[in-house]
């Protein structure tokens, strides 16, 4: 299947802040891929690297066959981006926006632009700057859409947004993408919309890439176990069995991807005197947090 | 494409052309009104004495207003593109960057070639009202170097407001300001007249600058 998205080797550092070395993923064409991560590990970094404003310190991103920090303007019309917080020309109203952008835009799609903005029920001489955050991001959305590209870049774009926002961007944006073949390369800080969303996943821990492969496949192989301890209690190494694990008094929480039988195995391998073992069903929030730990 | 860049820029720097044309009229009313009054009040010969002689330049009301209004185009253009880091949405439109950059800095040099002219076909009005074709013409001149401080004022305002860092502002400051300062020192009429050229030349080499915090932003850079 067709790459859109294929980074390399990916290094990037602040001055002498490492903030991650050698990532490599692909995003390939139809997939709505997410970026997981907490803050600080790199996400808005790769995102910045992806839409051209920042040059990887080694390594490359290479989008719809060009280099990102070197985009030629054709490419860079074959790509919708929205920007963290929704940012748009707040100076101008809902139809002069409409207006600026459909200059740049062949494909332009008027329609899917009043469609979405219809749905506010603002005027279109309403300005921008006056609306609430929920309303620019429809608008926003509405702006990419009509634009047509090939390649919607989203960060972050369920900030400031209440429940009612987000599940009206999302069913909005599943509509669409699923409906005209679009590939989506996206972050947000509320994983739990993810779910439903992404197909392809990497989750991003300190320096590094903890997992990548489709969600499905993440959600049905990563485990979280529970179990009390008697006797004295152990601490774990994180390892290619534990992947993380907490515990409150002899009460363990123990998140792998290998399966029961296995963990059992280790645990008794271990020494350790365990009763009540039993695995808990997980959202996606609760497996990243599982996974990359709640600190 | 261009077309809808002038469209932003227009939709942004409106009112203030509108307020700037306004201050300008007011001002070149007043002049008008003031030199009026001055012929009327006091004998010509005396009036003659006082411009000729003493040097006394009747238009000095209006020598900042150039360089001030500037400073404030060059604010209302290019701020409302940093905060939010909204460039990034310049940047992103299916157009060359530094052309898109340079000619959001040619709609803001040209409003002010506009009013410029506005402003010397005020003054020439004026002149012709009340003196010697002489005077008017050595008003020209001599008011030349006021306008095209405001010409270097806007590149330099431009710069400090595109870039990202307050270091290379600083430097900026430190750059721009002693060219422009170095625009005000007349005492008396056409006192550039001859150095004119080499001022607009270094004018020129101004230019250039400000293409480089577009080109920093443009990379990512904080430092």
């Amino acid at each position: 299947m067709e790459n859109v998205i294929e980074c390399v080797n990916l290094t990037h550092s602040y001055g002498n802040k490492l903030i991650y070395k050698d990532l490599n993923f692909t995003v390939q064409k139809g997939k709505i891929f997410g970026i997981l991560g907490k803050n600080g590990m790199g996400k808005t970094t790769t995102i910045n690297i992806l839409m051209g404003f920042l040059r990887p310190t080694r390594g490359k991103c290479i989008i719809l066959g060009e280099e990102s920090h070197n985009l030629s303007p054709q490419t860079r019309a074959r790509i919708g981006l929205l920007h963290e917080g929704h940012v748009c020309y707040e100076f101008m109203t809902v139809s002069q926006v409409e207006k600026f952008y459909s200059q740049f835009f062949p494909n332009w799609k008027k329609e899917l632009y009043y469609g979405l903005v219809d749905r506010l029920g603002v005027a279109y001489d309403h300005k921008i700057s006056r609306m609430s955050c929920g309303q620019r991001s429809q608008v926003v959305l509405g702006l990419i859409m009509a634009q047509d590209p090939e390649l919607m870049i989203l960060d972050d774009y369920s900030m400031g947004l209440d429940a009612g926002y987000r599940m009206l961007f999302i069913d909005y944006l599943i509509d669409y993408v699923r409906e005209n073949n679009k590939t989506v390369f996206m972050t947000s800080h509320i994983i739990q919309d993810l779910e439903k969303i992404i197909d392809d996943a990497i989750i991003m821990g300190y320096q590094k890439i903890l997992v990548q492969m489709p969600i499905s496949q993440f959600m049905g192989s990563f485990h979280q176990y529970h179990f009390r301890v008697d006797g004295q209690l152990p601490s774990f190494g994180i390892d290619e069995l534990v992947s993380n694990y907490e515990n409150i008094k002899n009460n363990y929480i123990l998140y792998s991807f290998k399966a029961p039988e296995e963990v059992k195995g280790y645990l008794n391998k271990k020494g350790v005197f365990f009763a009540e073992f039993g695995e808990a069903l997980m959202t996606l929030e609760q497996a990243f947090i599982g996974l990359t730990g709640k600190y | 494409m261009y077309k809808a860049i002038l469209y932003k820029e227009w939709l942004k720097i409106r009112w203030m052309v509108l307020g700037y044309l306004i201050i300008l009229l007011g001002f070149l009313t007043y002049i008008g009104l003031d030199t009026r009054y001055w012929f009327e009040m006091n004998d010509p010969i005396q009036v003659w004495l006082v411009v000729i002689q003493r040097k006394i330049l009747y238009y000095t009301a209006i020598k900042y207003i150039p360089v001030f209004a500037a400073i404030v185009l060059a604010i209302v253009q290019f701020v409302p593109e940093m905060v939010k880091k909204r460039y990034r949405l310049s940047f992103h439109l299916p157009i060359g960057e530094t052309h898109s950059l340079l000619f959001m800095i040619a709609i803001g040099v040209g409003v002010i070639l506009i009013t410029s002219a506005i402003y010397l076909l005020g003054l020439t009005l004026i002149g012709i009202t009340f003196f010697p074709a002489e005077i008017t013409r050595s008003s020209l001149i001599t008011v030349a170097p006021w306008l095209l401080a405001g010409i270097v004022t806007y590149l330099g305002a431009t710069a400090v407001t595109v870039d990202p860092s307050w270091k290379y502002r600083i430097v900026y400051v430190l750059l721009f300001a002693p060219f422009i300062h170095s625009l005000f020192l007349e005492s008396g009429y056409s006192e550039y007249q001859f150095s004119f050229g080499t001022y607009l030349l270094i004018a020129l080499l101004f230019s250039i600058i400000v293409l480089f915090p577009g080109y920093r932003l443009r990379k990512g850079s904080k430092l």
